[in-house]
């Protein structure tokens, strides 16, 4: 039995062409290796990998290799005016000797982790077929006035104003966390007071409420409110969650 | 930088295994083999996280190896079996400052990201296009939703990783799952998908 069976979701068949193309959403070629180089730990790769196409923080990593070299010219300069004969073989050696590998440059593949286990594959998103750069889009204005209008149509208020209420939540669990049941229920009703008696995260906070009554004392009113709870909500996925509250709470 | 202790010249092979130079070595090897399997096994789960938290896509590699970079400083302190955890919370703050930079790009005049705002030359093509009808659905969540809605349906996490990255109670995760699909198929509506249309 899949562990999340009880989470599936009934996608059409529109929506699920739409949650597929997340599949192309998938690093540039050399990604890894100029990622590697960015972080200094890419310099054994072989000569310019990644540097072909090194975005700004990959030069940044490479400038530091420079510096690296400039060290040892400064070296086999100060020996040379100095006439010290020994410290020129000395770098001589240690410049003709390779520096030992680090086990980066040897390091297996990385064994990955475990697959998680699938839940509803997602069959292969169709790939977009490939453009000709100079080919002006067929349908350029009309694409264009549709995603002036989706963009018009985003709603902005509506999803500040449920930021809101969660960043409220959030609050109120931070304050529950920390012991503070006096500031969870000051949070919460903060909360009230933003939404009324509406509230799209309702349910959310009426579970947090029920944990800071409970943790303040107050376990009648715990007690009172998680059943009134699950009556009105009896298949909400905090159910179980909320009867083990109030357990403790008796 | 590496370094060598003159003092080792002409010493054993004994002796200079125990200069300060060799000491060095070895943990920062093992640290530089440590992060090199880190970027190897996380890189492509930062680059979509990054994308899907709204980070315009010419920025998205840069802004990965920016939180490499985080994590490559930080190496120590990342307790084996929790790198995903540490990256995930190192790409939630890297996406916000990415994100703060560009509305101050966009507010000082600067075009927006041509390759997020508008129709690229492959824009007829279908997947294309819901591809970008599904970033336009993502961006239109409260980041506390996107991130549930992210990590469920996208990466495919089950419902106790979901609570266990973002330290939510499973109840809570769950909630906001339900809730980021209705607003996922109310974006859609929106945009002419609606059930059943192609």
């Amino acid at each position: 039995m899949e562990p999340d069976d009880d989470l599936q979701a009934d996608w059409s068949a529109s929506e699920l062409s739409v949650l597929r193309t997340a599949e192309l959403d998938v690093p540039p070629p050399g990604s890894v290796e100029r990622t590697l180089t960015a972080i200094g730990v890419g310099a054994t790769l072989g000569a310019g990998a990644g540097l072909g196409g090194a975005s700004s923080l990959a030069s940044v990593a490479s400038v530091g290799r420079m510096a690296h070299a400039s060290f040892w010219l400064k070296w086999l300069g100060a020996a040379a005016i100095g006439g010290g004969i020994a410290s020129v073989v000395f770098l001589a050696k240690h410049q003709a000797a390779p520096l030992p590998p680090t086990p980066v440059a040897s390091a297996p593949a990385v064994t990955h982790v475990p697959e998680l286990p699938p839940k509803a594959p997602l069959p292969p998103p169709e790939r977009p077929a490939l453009a000709q750069p100079a080919a002006a889009p067929a349908h350029g204005v009309a694409a264009a006035r549709a995603d002036s209008a989706e963009r018009a149509d985003k709603p902005t208020d509506g999803k500040e104003a449920l930021a809101a209420e969660i960043r409220i939540i959030d609050e109120a669990r931070g304050r529950l966390r920390q012991g503070d049941a006096a500031g969870a229920l000051e949070a919460l009703r903060r909360y009230d007071q933003l939404v009324k008696r509406g509230g799209s995260m309702r349910a959310e906070a009426t579970v947090v409420r029920i944990e800071a009554l409970e943790a303040s004392g107050d376990a009648a009113g715990a007690g009172a409110l998680a059943d009134r709870f699950l009556s009105k909500n009896p298949d909400s996925p905090y159910a179980d969650y909320v009867k083990k509250i109030v357990a403790q709470a008796r | 930088m590496r370094s060598f202790d003159a003092g080792a010249l002409g010493n054993s092979r004994n002796a200079a295994a125990l200069t300060p130079a060799s000491a060095e070595a070895e943990p920062r090897a093992r640290d530089d083999a440590r992060i090199t399997a880190i970027v190897r096994e996380h890189h492509a789960f930062v680059y979509r996280l990054l994308l899907r938290l709204g980070v315009p896509s010419r920025s998205a590699e840069d802004a990965t190896q920016q939180v490499f970079m985080v994590a490559t400083r930080r190496v120590d302190e990342i307790a084996v079996g929790s790198e995903k955890s540490f990256l995930f919370g190192t790409a939630l703050r890297v996406a916000s400052d990415e994100r703060r930079s560009a509305k101050n790009r966009e507010l000082s005049g600067e075009l927006p990201d041509e390759a997020d705002s508008a129709p690229s030359p492959e824009e007829n093509a279908d997947a294309t296009r819901r591809r970008r009808i599904l970033q336009q659905a993502l961006l239109s969540m409260p980041l506390e939703l996107r991130t549930v809605f992210v990590l469920f349906e996208l990466e495919q996490m089950t419902k106790t990783e979901v609570s266990s990255l973002l330290g939510l109670p499973v109840g809570t995760a769950v909630s906001r799952l339900r809730r980021a699909r209705e607003m996922f198929r109310e974006s859609l509506r929106r945009r002419g998908l609606a059930e059943g249309q192609g």
